[in-house]
């Protein structure tokens, strides 16, 4: 497992001009942008550049070497998760504080105990979006993982239009309002404890699929 | 240390039906044509793929299921695969630092001199023979016990064949119990370096021979037609059919040296055993 991090942070900071630029543009955006843009933009950075690692390990017949190295496939698929979830966690921490700064800068009043709920909510969407990633690149590679992405998201836009017309847009407003309703918090703990079953389930899907891969 | 025991392995167009038994302290060929099963079979032993039938096993355990303390004792050079070429070997040294907890890091470095791999240059920008030699010293800088090579020497020119070639042999002179598994198109490169041959063709072993008995033992009887009527075909291996008569493959030269002075017996070696044996001899 150690070897794999070193192998993945190696990777990364391989490519630590476009690290620097993105940060960079982080913090600009950050310091420059009203709102809560740098909270979903910066955590999904940290997402997609972690996830990069992935690629990196598919070029070149790469995961047939690692599987020859003192690992197997349930401890790659452990490392992968634990090492794209942290970047993502500190990428997103990175952008409570950019966040909080901006605000102090302009010179808004900001309540922090308040802000949390939606502070925090933007981590599990962006884990959420992660877990559903990493199966699919695993399964398909890099290359088609971008075109399964994109039918899953037309999937779930065509499913959800055909939820709107058979309920009624009526009821979707009631529910609507009632979700406006509901308790911050509550949402925020929901949404958090999604995101971790949904890791969970995740993280043994791809299990699976490394370990029946045919290398 | 390598058991394959009436392994199967079914693709669309493709069987592959072998035996291979390896002990501890050998150095081993595998050879054959491109697509006669070389690869399969190293994937197998290297759980990398999953047989459809039959066991195969390494150090006693079914080697989709090596953990990883067995997996440390194995050192592995895949053709065309290998660190990602994004790295640097300044890289890869920290990388197997952590991976293996035998990692000879003073062994390593010195390699690299000797073999003048650049540390701090990308593994995409190296030329073929670095990028093999880099895979050939990161199989061998954790002392495994046992090296499994596939094609290491492919691509190369001489010079770095035999430098390559060399590591090998010096690692094996290091502890007797080492044990490698080479695959190679180059017949020359086996001769001088291993203590047994396996031929696979078609994905079945059709000769399993020490090297030293292909070489002395093994030949080509190059007869007319008459002459091939009247020889004695007890140690005719495969016959071939030629302009001048036929050529015919023997594992008993010395018998037809003595017996019929006047025929022309060329040696053989791994090329003649692999062309005649697979119908390719020319």
């Amino acid at each position: 497992m150690a070897g794999l991090i070193e192998k993945d942070m190696r990777l990364l900071l391989r490519r630590k001009n476009t690290f620097v630029l993105f940060l960079a543009l982080a913090v600009a955006l950050g310091l420059t942008q009203k709102g809560t843009f740098i909270l979903g933009y910066l955590p999904f950075l940290g997402m997609i550049l972690t996830i990069s690692t992935i690629t990196y390990d598919e070029i070149d017949n790469g995961y047939r070497f690692l599987m020859t190295l003192p690992v197997d496939a349930k401890t790659y698929v452990k490392e992968k998760y634990l090492f794209c979830i942290s970047g993502t966690f500190i990428s997103w921490i990175l952008a409570v504080v950019l966040y909080f700064i901006s605000g102090q800068i302009r010179g808004e009043k900001i309540a922090i105990i308040d802000e949390i709920p939606i502070v925090a909510s933007f981590l599990p969407a962006v884990i959420l979006f992660m877990v559903i990633m990493i199966p699919i690149q695993l399964k398909f590679g890099a290359e088609k993982s971008r075109i399964v992405l994109f039918i899953i998201f037309g999937i779930i836009t065509a499913i959800s239009f055909l939820f709107v017309r058979v309920i009624g847009t009526e009821i979707i407003n009631q529910i609507i309002v009632k979700i406006n309703h509901m308790d911050e918090t509550g949402i925020m703990l929901s949404g958090i404890l999604f995101a971790i079953l949904a890791a969970v389930l995740s993280y043994l899907i791809s299990c699976k699929i490394m370990q029946n891969k045919e290398l | 240390m390598i058991l394959l025991n009436n392994v199967i392995k079914n693709y669309e167009d493709f069987q592959l039906n072998i035996s291979m038994e390896i002990p501890n302290g050998r150095i081993s060929g595998l050879v054959g044509k491109n697509g006669a099963g070389k690869s399969t079979t190293i994937k197998l032993i290297l759980g990398l793929i999953k047989p459809d039938s039959g066991n195969v096993s390494v150090f006693g355990t079914e080697s989709s299921k090596l953990n990883s303390k067995e997996k440390e004792q194995i050192g592995v050079s895949l053709a065309e695969s290998g660190f990602s070429s994004q790295l640097a070997i300044s890289d890869i040294e920290c990388i197997l630092a952590k991976m293996y907890s035998n990692f000879d890091k003073e062994y390593f470095r010195k390699m690299c001199q000797e073999l003048m791999l650049p540390k701090d240059k990308i593994i995409r920008e190296f030329s073929t023979g670095m990028k093999a030699k880099l895979r050939v010293l990161v199989a061998m800088t954790h002392k495994a016990k046992l090296l499994i090579m596939d094609e290491p020497t492919a691509g190369l020119d001489v010079e770095a064949r035999n430098e390559i070639l060399d590591i090998l042999r010096n690692y094996v002179a290091e502890d007797d119990d080492r044990t490698i598994l080479i695959t190679s198109h180059i017949s020359s490169d086996l001769e001088g370096l291993c203590d047994d041959i396996y031929l696979i063709h078609e994905g079945k072993i059709v000769i399993h021979e020490d090297t030293d008995v292909i070489l002395e033992q093994y030949g080509i009887l190059k007869v007319n037609d008459a002459q091939y009527g009247n020889i004695d075909k007890s140690y005719i291996l495969k016959s071939q059919k030629e302009p001048y008569g036929y050529a015919c493959f023997t594992n008993e030269k010395k018998y037809y040296q003595e017996n019929y002075p006047d025929i022309v017996i060329e040696n053989g070696g791994i090329d003649e055993l692999i062309l005649m044996m697979t119908g390719g001899y020319r």
